[in-house]
């Protein structure tokens, strides 16, 4: 197969049926007609310097670095409650109980995943991930205490208990995600072991923030029309977007928002 | 979730339920149709009398019966839309019960949970695991609830994942 080919082919698969037949019968033709017409003739010379692309490969995804992820994400979240605990005083002081709790799950979790890492031949990880502590924590962080541009929370124990929401719901979510992209079923299992566990540190934290018995179900904030925070947020467990609102309002009332995602491709721990 | 396996991944699961799966997602298909009539029962007979404890009730009717329709479309034919009468039996009573509702909707979720869990250790399909994964994050979620709405205070007891009460 020679480079026009290997091109065309490309393209080729690159469209799929739906595509293919939104082309049209004009075009189609057209095309017959082109190819009627065609030489064997090279393609066009090029003038100056091309830019030289190089291609990234592709880290491969497998049980060992999903695992080895999750674990980051453990050790991520431990060091995210050293942060956080400090600013749970007066009426949320209680909470510390449960934070010792959950930093206790969190690091039997991290031994149990990487005990998994291990028994499938990976080598285990225990640092937290660089990219959601640069992307998540800092920055939550940062709103809570605030800095030389940004006013500090005047609501530093409800939003350190928001952000620990925010990442045991992250946490949960990763687990769900990956576990049906796991190709071991015992690996699987024991995901989403984790997972639940995770789940419930969540839920417990969102009944402490919100404890009324309206706070179970879905709700919505009648004036903003966004969604108040539920215990029971979805029937399903989500895989979207983790929305963290916090900090110091601003001129027009609006506290600061950031949206937390499962790990991507940019935050895998590979090896 | 933007993690997917590798393209040369050489032994990629299967995406829809194998025949192997089928008698697991029925068995879960079942349980699920038996919690949404134990909540149904519960709802029926007034055993929550505060108004937003009864809209927790009623959410979890609503839950359930979602999680019976999602694994019926997953397992098509096969479904059979009755609830699992063991399940139903053994709870019906406590759900009728003002005094034992909580406590044995806690039983329930938790054993709806562990029945979730078992079946991601065996289910070969992607999209049957990914499901069954999405709903047991939910029950685990209702299972703190139903500690609660039980009584529990401690962590120990809302985190508690036991099965028999």
């Amino acid at each position: 197969m020679n480079d026009n080919n290997q091109t065309k082919f490309e393209f080729a698969g690159a469209l799929n049926r739906r595509q293919l037949l939104g082309l049209g019968g004009s075009s189609l033709l057209g095309a017959a007609l082109l190819a009627a017409c065609s030489h064997d003739t090279p393609p066009a010379t090029r003038v100056g310097d091309a830019v030289t692309t190089t291609t990234i490969t592709e880290p491969e995804v497998n049980d060992v670095v999903l695992l080895r992820t999750a674990a980051s994400l453990e050790y991520t979240v431990i060091e995210a409650y050293a942060q956080l605990a400090p600013f749970l005083t007066g009426d949320f002081a209680s909470a510390k109980d449960a934070v010792d709790r959950f930093v206790a799950d969190h690091e039997a979790h991290a031994t149990a995943i990487n005990d998994l890492v291990v028994s499938i031949g990976g080598e285990a990880y225990t640092q937290s991930n660089e990219r959601i502590n640069r992307l998540y924590i800092q920055p939550a962080v940062e709103i809570i205490t605030g800095s030389d541009t940004v006013e500090p929370s005047p609501t530093p124990a409800e939003d350190a208990l928001a952000v620990a929401i925010a990442l045991e719901n992250l946490a949960a979510a990763t687990y769900q995600s990956v576990t049906s992209v796991l190709e071991n079923l015992d690996v699987r299992k024991a995901a989403i072991s984790i997972g639940q566990t995770e789940a419930r540190h969540a839920t417990i934290l969102t009944r402490t923030l919100a404890p009324e018995l309206t706070s179970i179900v879905p709700s919505k904030d009648p004036t903003t029309g966004a969604d108040n925070l539920s215990a029971l947020p979805s029937a399903f467990g989500s895989l979207s977007s983790i929305s963290l609102t916090i900090g110091a309002p601003n001129e027009s009332g609006t506290k600061t928002s950031l949206s937390l995602d499962t790990p991507s491709l940019n935050s895998l721990i590979t090896e | 979730m933007s993690i997917r396996p590798s393209a040369d991944s050489s032994a990629a699961p299967p995406a829809r339920p194998t025949k192997n799966d089928m008698p697991t997602l029925v068995a879960l298909h079942e349980a699920e149709l038996a919690a949404r009539d134990l909540y149904r029962i519960a709802v029926d007979s007034n055993v929550v009398a505060d108004e937003d404890a009864s809209a927790v009730v009623k959410l979890m009717v609503e839950h359930h019966r979602a999680y019976g329709q999602a694994l019926a479309g997953l397992i098509g034919k096969l479904a059979t839309n009755e609830a699992d009468a063991a399940i139903v039996d053994a709870h019906k009573a406590a759900f009728a019960s003002t005094s034992q509702f909580a406590g044995a909707a806690n039983a329930l979720e938790n054993d709806l949970a562990l029945r979730h869990t078992n079946a991601i250790g065996v289910l070969e399909g992607t999209e049957g695991a990914a499901l069954v994964a999405s709903i047991v994050i939910t029950e685990s979620r209702h299972a703190v609830i139903t500690a609660e709405l039980n009584g529990a205070t401690s962590l120990d007891a809302l985190l508690s994942t036991e099965v028999a009460k």
